[in-house]
């Protein structure tokens, strides 16, 4: 567009005003008339004046003069027409609604379509529909538990009733409703507190189906609302994973974990929920720390404390003596091992299945007394028993027997003769090796690993204090005690690991530093450092609270006596 | 500007930094947000109401600017950066898009226009467009009407009646100008040129003036189309203003009453 035009020029005495309601049909002509529309919209439109009877003096009938202002052009010409109406009819016109009325009732019409679609989206039929903000996952929209829900609530067919109080009474009580949250758990003050929001009615609609609600720590500054961290209506499959932020938000807040520690302390240690009410672990019980698990957390890469274990320094109390760096090198026994050799997975994966002597030891440890009476590949040989001293005591003491059973049955003879002779011909060999029977009983209880006795004895086997921790026996004629191995199944008891998982792209000896381990009481665990290295943001893999915590734990158990001893 | 880049940005620290700690978040929020939609609704009362009238009407309308581009960082937080799934719940959040989104085309439109209309010259209030384009229409009329004696040829009349009579009688072209188009006029001058080979000698001038009111015509529907449009983005704004507001009473209504702090 060029700007080489100058504005057009108005008459400048025409007012125009916009704001009216009503605006002349003929102004879109650009001739609208003087008077306008009524603000009724009706158009006023007669004769462009209203002549006015002259009477001059003398004159009987005077005449009609026209009275056409200025701005609307003046006198006209010919006048007004003899019976005194104005000679200049104006042509009727339909008068339309200004832009801004237009827009007044654009609005009116708009505010009147959304209360009609609130109205129609709020009636019965459609309300939960219309009001649900997203889709309910599986479980809660399956029929099975509208069914439950339509016994717990006497017949109620809404299925927002099942969860929100509010839907129990109709829509005509959400006012009351609304204001009673707002006057409570949702006033002002409360939107702007820390912590997550605490346990309400609807939480005992949760706790129709999912009983029992004290499942974290009994320490909890308060009951916490199970949507805190189960966040329903946001799909139709699962409930979406728990965020850690959920777990931080009282983790990580200086003044709840203070709380929670003072409660902890006054709280009976019983009442904590242990991981010992799980009766098929094994776990090497420990005190609860004096402090709890109140240490502030925001998040597992930053400031999450290093596992108990290592903190505290813990040591494996198993009395069975086992040397990981002698059994994974090489040249030291008789073949190289790898750590699955006895380390066998359990079925989902996770964690490691209990060693076992039968299963993992017996094949480089044999409780071979008598090397006369090897295994070859038709004999099996003849061993001690493992796994109780009096029954190692019995077949030491009841040799002829056991000399006679494994004659009869593997070597094949049957004649009464012939056995006496195989019997006699082993016990000369053993009187060979060991002179008595005190002296063979004390070989092979307290014979170590070379073969080395107390008091300077040396025996050909290795006995029972190779691996095991043997004392004297409590009286003249009784067995050496030897003290039960007790090797946990776990040690991470507070937290869940999937091995299978790590060792995609792991060894074992990347965690587990056992090459240079020489005692028992080595726990050989990996530092939480060495987590992080991969589960923070750096490391690019999932570092959320649930991948290793569940906040639900088991019920207590009623305290025992075994209970009593420790706690998690 | 700056204050409200600063609360923007302020406001998203605070949400990525605090929310966890802060579970009813979403209801701050959500009351910050009504509050805000409240003031940015009723913000026009200031003209209305005279004790209102504290400080100037460009003044009031920066606020209504600022609060309304901070409202929608506001809105997206509210909503936890996830689209809705609910029917209520999405035609709440599409309306305030809606009046969102015609709210920063009217900044747009309110920043941009006016300077296009100054720098397309032949500048006319909205209301006098009627009797400016009438004027045209006559000035054109009685131009066409002078050259018809019955002894010259009909050639410019014929133009005026099949390609000029309706440009004139009403405004032409809307979306081409608001467009920043100029191809009705190319087609005109197109048009005239195709004319002026038929012309005689002495239509040449008529020719010329009718030419000069078509460009005045199109200059006056530049100013109708792009004023038109400061207008009309209202009708969408200000009437879902108001539906917004019903929208979200029921939304209030109804997160508080099914909140589980409703006993």
């Amino acid at each position: 567009m060029k700007a080489n035009q100058h504005s057009p020029v108005f008459p400048s005495k025409e007012y125009v005003r916009p704001n009216l309601v009503w605006e002349c049909g003929h102004l879109c002509e650009g001739c609208p008339c003087r008077i306008g529309p009524s603000p009724a919209g009706k158009c006023r439109a007669t004769y462009e004046c209203a002549p006015r009877l002259e009477v001059k003096p003398g004159e009987v009938k005077g005449h009609w003069t026209c009275t056409r202002p200025r701005p609307g052009g003046g006198k006209c010409e010919n006048g007004p027409l003899p019976d005194g109406t104005c000679c200049n009819a104006i042509s009727k016109c339909q008068p339309r609604r200004s832009l801004r009325a237009i827009r007044k009732r654009v609005v009116a019409f708009t505010i009147i379509t959304s209360f009609l679609i609130l109205f129609v989206g709020m009636s019965r039929n459609m309300r939960d529909e219309f009001t649900n903000p997203g889709p309910i996952s599986n479980v809660h929209a399956s029929a099975a538990f509208v069914d439950i829900h339509t016994k717990l609530s006497g017949g109620d067919t809404s299925r927002c009733a099942a969860c929100h109080e509010g839907a129990k009474q109709g829509a005509d009580s959400w006012n009351a409703k609304a204001f009673d949250a707002f006057k409570h758990g949702l006033a002002p003050a409360e939107l702007i507190r820390k912590g997550p929001i605490e346990s309400s009615a609807m939480d005992a609609n949760c706790l129709s189906c999912h009983d029992g609600k004290k499942f974290h720590q009994p320490n909890m500054a308060a009951e916490f609302a199970c949507h805190e961290c189960h966040k329903e209506h946001q799909n139709s499959g699962f409930m979406p994973e728990v965020n850690s932020s959920y777990c931080t938000s009282c983790h990580g807040s200086a003044g709840l974990m203070a709380a929670s520690r003072e409660k902890g302390v006054k709280t009976d240690p019983h009442a904590f929920p242990s991981f010992l009410s799980n009766a098929d672990l094994k776990i090497q019980s420990r005190l609860r720390p004096e402090k709890g698990y109140t240490d502030v957390i925001t998040a597992f890469d930053t400031d999450h404390p290093e596992f108990r274990q290592i903190r505290d320094g813990i040591r494996d109390e198993n009395s069975l003596k086992f040397n990981h760096a002698v059994h994974l090198r090489t040249g030291k026994i008789p073949r190289v091992l790898n750590c699955s050799d006895c380390h066998e997975r359990d079925g989902r994966g996770e964690y490691q299945r209990p060693i076992t002597y039968e299963k993992n030891c017996v094949e480089c440890h044999t409780l071979q007394f008598d090397p006369a009476t090897a295994a070859d590949k038709d004999k099996p040989g003849i061993y001690l028993p493992h796994g109780d001293p009096d029954y190692v005591r019995a077949f030491l003491r009841s040799l002829n027997i056991q000399y006679e059973e494994y004659g009869r049955r593997h070597e094949g003879i049957t004649q009464r003769n012939e056995l006496n002779n195989y019997v006699r011909e082993k016990k000369v060999g053993i009187e060979k090796l060991y002179e008595t029977g005190e002296n063979l009983e004390r070989a092979v209880f307290f014979a170590d690993m070379k073969g080395e006795l107390p008091g300077g004895l040396r025996a050909p086997f290795a006995g029972c204090a190779t691996c095991h921790e043997v004392a004297e026996p409590k009286s003249d004629n009784g067995t050496p005690v030897i003290k039960k191995g007790k090797t946990p199944d776990r040690w991470m008891v507070l937290g869940k690991f999937n091995h299978d998982l790590h060792q995609k792209g792991l060894t074992c000896l990347d965690c587990h530093k056992v090459t240079t381990s020489e005692l028992t009481s080595d726990l050989n665990l990996p530092s939480i450092k060495s987590c992080v290295e991969c589960h923070s943001p750096k490391g690019g893999i999932d570092n959320r609270c649930i991948l290793c915590h569940t906040y639900h734990n088991s019920q207590p158990r009623p305290a025992t006596s075994s209970t009593r001893k420790s706690e998690n | 500007m700056l204050i409200t880049t600063l609360a923007i940005a302020g406001l998203l620290i605070a949400y990525i930094q605090y929310a966890p700690l802060y579970p009813r978040h979403a209801y701050l929020s959500g009351w910050v947000l009504f509050a805000a939609m409240l003031f940015l609704t009723f913000f026009n009362l200031r003209k209305r109401v005279p004790f209102l009238r504290v400080g100037s009407t460009g003044f009031w309308l920066q606020l209504h600017l600022y609060v309304g581009i901070f409202s929608g960082a506001l809105f997206f937080v509210h909503i936890g950066w996830s689209w809705p799934a609910g029917i209520f719940h999405q035609l709440l959040a599409l309306i305030y898009l809606v009046v969102f989104v015609t709210g920063v085309l009217g900044l747009w439109i309110s920043r941009a226009f006016p300077r296009m209309l100054t720098v397309a010259g032949y500048e006319t209030p909205f209301e006098r467009i009627p009797y400016a384009r009438s004027s045209l229409r006559q000035e054109a009329e009685a131009l066409v009407l002078a050259g018809v004696d019955g002894q010259t040829s009909p050639v410019i009349a014929e133009f005026y009646h099949q390609k000029l009579g309706m440009f004139f009688m009403r405004p032409s072209n809307r979306w081409a100008h608001l467009r920043q188009s100029r191809a009705p006029q190319a087609a005109h001058v197109s048009q005239f040129d195709e004319v002026q080979r038929y012309a005689k000698k002495g239509e040449g001038e008529m020719l010329d003036k009718l030419r000069d009111l078509v460009t005045r015509k199109h200059m006056l529907d530049y100013q109708y189309a792009l004023q038109s449009a400061l207008r009309l983005w209202l009708f969408a704004h200000i009437p879902l203003s108001y539906s917004l507001l019903v929208f979200s009473v029921l939304h209030i209504i109804l997160v508080h009453a099914f909140s589980g702090s409703a006993s």
